[in-house]
């Protein structure tokens, strides 16, 4: 089989381009970052699916104290982190054609608006924190668990991007190819669960 | 060596092979290697070990129950020994020992493939094992042994009634081990979708990868389940969380479903191996095909599917609506239709066939035996009152162990017989195999069948001790008797395969003359499998003699052969065309980092140490960066 490409070996636009265009199934990685996501999305369905289970045994929820959510701000973040998903397929389409370039400015231009979303996360976080506590009541305990749970797959989306530019530094591989389209392909799944979360943890006021 | 060879070119080409595959020697090899069949071997002796704790563990609860008011155990320490014999054989040597040592070994080979789609997950997923297995184990070690059960229901394993590390060390533990699970399977199904030698297309492959593929997807969906719950557990006994108080708006039932959600279909996980195993051994001893090929492989997916649907079924002495008890009854009834195919097309074709009664077979017929006999009784649970009469009675536990020790461990012990020549070269003594296989026969049926009777008879599980005007004393004594032939039986297996590691007579390639393609190279295989990607136009590759002397031409003309580096080829998925040439990484230090890691990370998470907990995540982050930082084109 002298005609075999390897395709791993491939390097520089061109390798690449030759290399994706003669693929005909998806690669070993693709398949292993969409079974990654299947089985996170069952850990984050089965944490929603508590919110639901605990909500229909409440007689009031959120129970009496605490206020329901606000709704503005939490929907304007989860649109601007759903905007992001824009610029990784970019990037993952640079990648196929073999542009490294690119590939990574579209990369770091999510990653700022990513880390951004992140940031003012965290600080409405510590605001619902000083309203009401994880430890007093079980809407609290689901509230806190829910939307951390989202946080920490934010989180890991990030330390994706910086490690996927740390190897980008090096040129393009169809390996680190390969891995551009995971990368996005896990946040669009990052984002997707953004609104089911943001919508569940808004429900008591929509 | 892998392939007769006749020429020298191809005799050049096998030794170049030799070369690029060599594993690094010693210690550090095993510490580091990603070459399946290694991992498969650490796999196993691990999880043997295991066995042997858990086999102890039931040994001191069946002389515990000899008699009436016996104190062989206090009260305390026999809740220890019976949650620890629950969480060790299922958690630590079942799944491990099927998943991880039977299919890691063969599916490579079975499928055409030099290693597993990702061979240093693969590491990662062994290190993790045998790190939460240890981690589990040290609680037991320092006193303070998880003791509410397998299933481990709140409120008793709240902190209110657990205050001891027990619960902790069960919770994080299995989080650490279902990570590691997690990480198998979707290897696993990677590897069944891309590495398939060339030309063999779904319907090509053995029932042995069908059952692993529906075993990997069970897992895969199954784990997180798990895997929240048991966060829900360690929150609300660590950081005053209130999932499981109903004081508080939580709901002790919640845990249950989220258990049951998961703990249904592990029963599958555990099972549907076994049946895989049988589907590899029963062709080779009866000299015929499979019946209803198809019928079985897609049998073999929707147990695995519909066991998702029929958790409640262990709850329905829990207060559920009569509407959610009768669809989960209904469900499960709808599982015995998968299972009968199985076992029809099981018997058809032993009966059909012309059987060969060797050991392997022998075990399998064993496990049909148990099989009918678990599934019965099982079928009985479905219905709601005759379930809320004996349920937490011995009823049970005699069902759930001739499902999960008759009909799941069986198999895996007619397959150690049945694949020992391939791993080890040497053939076991047939004598003593037989011996041993009546033996523990006798001793499964002599410990569990009377289990049914006091169960009836109202006997509860999980007491320590009955009084004596029971009239339970004397089937526990039988029990227990049982229980003693049985260790009798396990014993001798292994004594058979020790000795016959040293003296059996030699294997050669191929001496049962199966149909799978682990049979087409060397006993044991050379690191890269085979000299060539094998030819495949059947399931039954080895009885299709113009394929293995394809194989033979490809080796001399330097076709199929990739003797330009550590590589495997991938096909498609479904027909399984000729798709691309990956390299594959070879032996790496960062997996058992990796999983060193982790162990650092949970254990501070037990001792609720959060910052130094963080300093071990942070680190095991560092491990990643240095895990990626070589590709495995630049090895």
């Amino acid at each position: 089989m002298s005609a075999v490409t390897r395709s791993t070996e491939a390097s520089g636009g061109a390798e690449i381009r030759g290399v994706e265009r003669n693929r005909l199934s998806q690669p070993n990685g693709w398949w292993g970052i969409v079974l990654l996501i299947a089985t996170e999305a069952t850990l984050l369905l089965a944490i929603v699916g508590t919110y639901y289970y605990l909500r229909f045994q409440a007689t009031q929820w959120p129970p009496r104290g605490i206020a329901a959510p606000s709704v503005a701000l939490p929907l304007v973040m989860m649109g601007v982190l759903l905007l992001t998903s824009v610029p990784m397929q970019l990037a993952a389409v640079a990648t196929r054609a073999g542009r490294v370039g690119p590939t990574r400015a579209l990369i770091v231009l999510a990653m700022l608006v990513q880390a951004g979303y992140l940031a003012v996360q965290i600080i409405l976080l510590r605001n619902d924190l000083l309203d009401f506590s994880p430890a007093a009541t079980a809407y609290g305990s689901i509230y806190f668990t829910m939307i951390v749970a989202h946080h920490a797959h934010v989180a890991i989306g990030l330390l994706l991007d910086v490690g996927i530019l740390i190897r980008l530094i090096g040129g393009l591989t169809d390996y680190r190819a390969v891995g551009v389209r995971a990368i996005a392909l896990y946040w669009h799944f990052v984002n997707l669960m953004a609104i089911i979360v943001v919508l569940t943890q808004l429900s008591p006021s929509l | 060596m892998a392939t007769t060879t006749t020429t020298t070119a191809a005799r050049a080409r096998v030794d170049r092979l030799e070369r690029i595959w060599e594993e690094r020697p010693g210690l550090l090899g095993w510490l580091t290697t990603t070459d399946h069949k290694r991992i498969g071997i650490l796999y196993l002796f691990t999880s043997l070990a295991f066995f042997g704790a858990g086999g102890v563990e039931a040994l001191l609860i069946r002389t515990q129950l000899l008699g009436p008011d016996k104190t062989v155990l206090t009260p305390q320490q026999y809740d220890a020994v019976f949650t620890m014999h629950g969480v060790t054989m299922i958690f630590l040597f079942v799944i491990p020992i099927s998943i991880g040592a039977f299919g890691n070994y063969l599916l490579p080979l079975q499928i055409g493939a030099r290693d597993m789609a990702f061979p240093r997950l693969n590491a990662l997923s062994f290190w993790m094992f045998a790190a939460s297995g240890i981690f589990i184990y040290i609680g037991l070690a320092v006193g303070q042994a998880p003791s509410a059960g397998w299933f481990n229901y709140v409120p008793l394993a709240s902190k209110t009634y657990s205050p001891n590390l027990g619960i902790d060390f069960y919770a994080l533990g299995l989080i650490f081990n279902g990570i590691s699970s997690t990480v198998a399977s979707a290897n696993f199904i990677v590897t069944i979708f891309k590495l398939r030698a060339p030309g063999m297309s779904l319907n090509r492959m053995p029932l042995f990868c069908y059952a692993f593929l529906a075993v990997s997807f069970a897992l895969l969906f199954a784990l997180p389940v798990l895997s929240v719950s048991l966060i829900f557990l360690e929150l609300d006994r660590q950081l005053g969380f209130h999932f499981y108080d109903i004081a508080h708006g939580g709901d002790p039932l919640l845990w249950q479903h989220l258990f049951w959600i998961f703990g249904h279909p592990e029963v599958y996980i555990i099972i549907l191996p076994a049946f895989g195993i049988a589907t590899s051994i029963i062709p080779t001893f009866v000299r015929r095909r499979m019946v209803a090929f198809p019928l079985v492989a897609l049998a073999e997916l929707l147990v695995a599917f519909i066991g998702f649907g029929v958790w409640a079924h262990h709850m329905f002495a829990t207060g559920l609506s009569t509407a959610t008890t009768v669809y989960f009854a209904a469900a499960s009834l709808v599982i015995v239709i998968p299972s009968g195919i199985q076992l029809f097309a099981w018997i058809m074709t032993i009966v059909t066939g012309t059987p060969e009664f060797k050991t392997p077979l022998l075990w399998i017929v064993g496990f049909i035996v148990f099989f009918i006999i678990g599934g019965l009784s099982g079928i009985m649970f479905a219905a709601i009152p005759f379930d809320q009469q004996l349920t937490d009675t011995y009823f049970v536990v005699a069902h759930f162990h001739f499902v999960i020790f008759g009909a799941a461990v069986f198999p895996i012990l007619g397959g150690l017989h049945y694949w020992f020549p391939k791993v080890t070269g040497r053939m076991y003594h047939e004598g003593l195999g037989k011996v041993s296989f009546w033996l523990t026969f006798t001793g499964t049926m002599v410990t569990f069948f009377p289990m049914h009777i006091l169960g009836l008879l109202g006997m509860p599980r999980r007491n320590y001790t009955y009084p004596r005007d029971m009239g339970w004393t004397g089937f526990n004594v039988l029990e227990s008797i049982g229980s003693y032939v049985l260790a009798a039986g396990l014993v001798l297996i292994a004594v058979n395969l020790a000795m016959s590691l040293r003296r059996g007579a030699p294997a050669g390639n191929d001496p049962w003359k199966a149909p799978t393609l682990e049979w087409a190279t060397s006993s044991p295989p050379p690191p890269y499998n085979f000299a060539v990607i094998p030819a495949v136009s059947s399931p039954y590759a080895m009885w299709d003699p113009e394929d293995r002397e394809k194989d033979v031409r490809n080796l001399e003309a330097g076709v199929l052969v990739l003797e330009q580096g550590h590589e495997t080829p991938t096909s498609t998925v479904v027909d399984a065309e000729w798709d691309e040439v990956v390299e594959m990484p070879s032996d790496s230090p960062w997996p058992i980092s990796l999983a060193l890691a982790l162990s650092g990370m949970f254990a501070m998470l037990l001792l609720a140490h959060w910052v130094t907990a963080g300093v071990f995540l942070a680190f095991a982050a560092l491990v990643l960066l240095a895990w990626h930082s070589k590709e495995p084109q630049e090895a």
